[in-house]
């Protein structure tokens, strides 16, 4: 704690900080703040005492047992493997168009590299509009 | 703990690891649920509704937060959520609608009432704060806010009581 606290930065280390030494000099020389952590740690005590610790209903776990849906099996492939089969579709995609189109290389190869891009985009949204919203 | 849990999330044994977070977690989120909804039975279901949540989320966990950052994002994101539908339908005239519930701090009813007339977020923070035992980082990581920002709003609200009780 930084040895130069002015009253505003004592004040609001009051009361978590009061074993901090720079918060002790500082309340033995500062009149008002002496005042005004005499009243909060007061008021942090009243506030732990009158804190009473939630109960929940004796039979709060075994009803949401029994609610509980069993798991659906687990998909075992990789997550990765949607956009690694797409990648690999659009680049054969474009090998194949080449191999027709000698002649307009640049088209196939722009063409080609906006339908990845945009495709890639749609499969995305797709796939976000699919997860579980928690 | 959380490493626990990671461990049998990896071997996918979910009854195991729900079970875990359920011992762990069940009063916290209860008490979140308390300080955010504010009434008891209506806590108690989101808590379930929270619970199941994880259940069905659980085959999806995929390790980028610790299981308890994770389950508080869940309480969270359905505590707001219940909150939201809470407010929508309050079709009852403010004068004749009852006193929010103060079953948290029964143990004063001034300080209750003087609680319940904070700010949504104060109230939240403080109520969070010391059902925590004043853990500021615990009570950061269940609402997702900075230290410092969980720090502010308790120097506000006490500054708020102390006037209140003046």
């Amino acid at each position: 704690m930084n040895r130069t606290m002015n009253c505003d930065d004592i004040q609001q280390a009051i009361p978590d900080l009061m074993d901090d030494p720079a918060v002790r000099d500082h309340l033995l020389g500062c009149e008002s703040c002496w005042r005004f952590a005499e009243y909060h740690v007061a008021l942090d005590a009243r506030l732990i005492r009158a804190m009473s610790a939630p109960s929940i209903s004796p039979g709060f776990r075994d009803a949401l047992r029994s609610k509980l849906p069993p798991h659906t099996p687990q998909n075992s492939w990789p997550d990765f493997l949607p956009d690694f089969a797409h990648l690999a579709g659009c680049a054969v995609a474009v090998a194949f168009l080449l191999f027709l189109l000698p002649h307009h290389l640049g088209a196939v190869m722009t063409g080609g590299s906006c339908f990845t891009v945009a495709t890639y985009f749609f499969q995305a949204v797709v796939r976000n509009a699919f997860e579980p919203d928690l | 703990m959380n490493d626990d849990v990671q461990l049998l999330l990896r071997k996918r044994n979910y009854k195991f690891a729900f079970e875990q977070l359920l011992i762990r977690y069940e009063k916290k989120v209860f008490g979140m649920a308390l300080a955010f909804l504010k009434d008891v039975t209506r806590a108690e279901e989101v808590t379930q509704d929270i619970f199941l949540k994880l259940w069905q989320a659980l085959p999806d966990y995929d390790e980028r937060a610790a299981p308890g950052t994770w389950l508080y994002r869940i309480a969270r994101n359905t505590c707001l959520s219940a909150l939201r539908t809470e407010q929508y339908r309050q079709t009852v005239p403010l004068e004749s609608a009852p006193e929010p519930a103060t079953h948290l701090w029964s143990g004063d009813l001034e300080l209750a009432q003087c609680i319940t007339r904070l700010p949504d977020m104060q109230r939240t923070v403080i109520t969070l704060f010391y059902l925590e035992s004043k853990r500021v980082d615990e009570v950061a990581r269940m609402l997702g806010i900075p230290d410092g920002t969980v720090k502010s709003h308790l120097y506000r609200a006490r500054l708020a009581l102390g006037e209140m009780m003046k």
